[in-house]
């Protein structure tokens, strides 16, 4: 508790002036980690380029935790695949595996996707009236993957309090920092 | 070295009851406390204490150019770090946007680390020339990790914060360049056993420091030669 009192009276005393350069500090370090994130977006021309896997739905190749890199890659999609997709009314991805494509001669592609570890194909996760999945729904291919690390972006996302108060809790060191 | 420093502290502790007997509504938190050993926060404390004694009592103007500089920069960044989150079209759509914000995004980042290494190093402070002085005032100061030798030094800025890049430098091992005026003392002078910070024995020696400075920097302008310091190049004060 010291502590905060502390840090409340340091950054009371400080000249406009430095505060103005600590909040840039911040400022700059949030950001830092924004562009990392953005870079990665372009380089992997992938709208999520990190994604956690937040079902068991592809046991055992992934479980719940996983953190996935995604890249869309210029091939065309095949069987076999494991693609991260996103249906029309939904925000979470899901992430299963290619079971069916159609190339069609207009160039539309038509993909049937199933989870490895469910009995039934995906047909009843699309939107309503929808048979297939074309490649404007797809975010990325599964590339590489680091297991159980996403553990902790779900405890974060389940217990949001948990999330503000590390994100306040960081800031507030940044801002009272020594160096 | 211990029984300076508590005479030291019996002059300060004198001069604090007075202190604290003229302005009665001066609570206990101002006076400053901190952890011996941390070095940074004692640099940090000693540094703002420097700035307020020359801007306070010698009445210094600070010279807010480079630091300016550095905040537009930094900003401008975390602008366009902005700009590539809101961007209003989808994904596919904005990747030229994404592009040119990160570009820009590292840019600035780039330009601000620059300045930070290579152009501020140890300074901290910058001041505007006063009265019959010709070049502005640059205060670096330097405590290393777990020494406590505290150096403060005093280099002219003929052309104002922004020339700082082509300015004499200050390094915390003396003999620096011309011009340069440094004076290192032990914090122990400054500090008692609880941590307790004395301001006048600090401002003291300051106002000496800067005297010092005052006086070579008006004996080079006496001889009218571009050539600084005199009394002598990097001359280093012991304060006693």
């Amino acid at each position: 508790m010291e502590m905060f009192t502390d840090m409340y009276y340091q950054l009371k005393e400080m000249r406009p002036r430095t505060l103005a350069h600590q909040v840039l500090n911040l400022c700059m370090i949030v950001c830092s980690a924004l562009m990392i994130w953005k870079s990665l977006m372009v380089l992997t021309e992938s709208e999520s380029p990190v994604v956690v896997v937040l079902s068991g739905s592809m046991e055992p190749a992934f479980h719940r935790g996983d953190i996935l890199f995604l890249h869309m890659g210029y091939s065309p999609f095949r069987a076999g695949d494991i693609v991260v997709f996103k249906v029309a009314d939904r925000d979470i991805p899901i992430v299963h595996r290619v079971i069916k494509v159609h190339e069609k001669p207009s160039g539309v592609v038509d993909i049937l996707t199933k989870g490895d570890n469910n009995s039934v194909d995906d047909r009843g996760l699309y939107a309503a009236g929808q048979s297939w999945i074309n490649k404007e729904h797809i975010i990325g291919r599964a590339r590489g993957y680091l297991p159980y690390i996403g553990m902790v972006t779900i405890i974060m996302n389940d217990y949001p309090l948990l999330k503000y108060c590390l994100v306040g809790l960081m800031g507030l060191f940044v801002l009272t920092s020594k160096e | 070295m211990g029984g300076k420093a508590k005479k030291g502290r019996d002059e300060a502790e004198g001069e604090e009851e007075e202190r604290e007997g003229e302005e009665e509504e001066e609570s206990v938190e101002h006076v400053k406390t901190t952890v011996l050993g941390d070095t940074a926060t004692i640099k940090r404390l000693l540094d703002d204490h420097v700035a307020e004694v020359l801007q306070g009592e010698l009445k210094y103007e600070e010279d807010v150019a480079l630091s300016n500089v550095k905040l537009v920069v930094g900003f401008a960044g975390v602008g366009a770090a902005l700009a590539s989150h809101v961007y209003p079209k989808p994904f596919p759509h904005n990747w030229w946007v994404l592009l040119g914000c990160c570009a820009w995004y590292f840019a600035m980042s780039g330009v601000l680390q620059f300045l930070l290494s290579y152009v501020e190093l140890e300074a901290f402070l910058q001041l505007k020339p006063r009265a019959a002085q010709t070049a502005g005032l640059n205060i670096a100061s330097s405590l290393p990790r777990f020494s406590d030798r505290y150096s403060l030094a005093i280099s002219p800025l003929p052309h104002g914060s922004l020339s700082m890049w082509s300015a004499p430098k200050f390094r915390h091992v003396p003999g620096g360049a011309d011009g340069v005026y440094a004076a290192e003392e032990s914090v122990t002078r400054f500090f008692d056993e609880d941590g307790v910070f004395v301001e006048a024995p600090f401002a003291d020696w300051v106002k000496q420091l800067v005297k010092a400075y005052e006086a070579g920097q008006a004996q080079a302008q006496g001889h009218g030669q571009g050539r600084a310091g005199g009394g002598g190049a990097g001359k280093s004060v012991k304060a006693e």
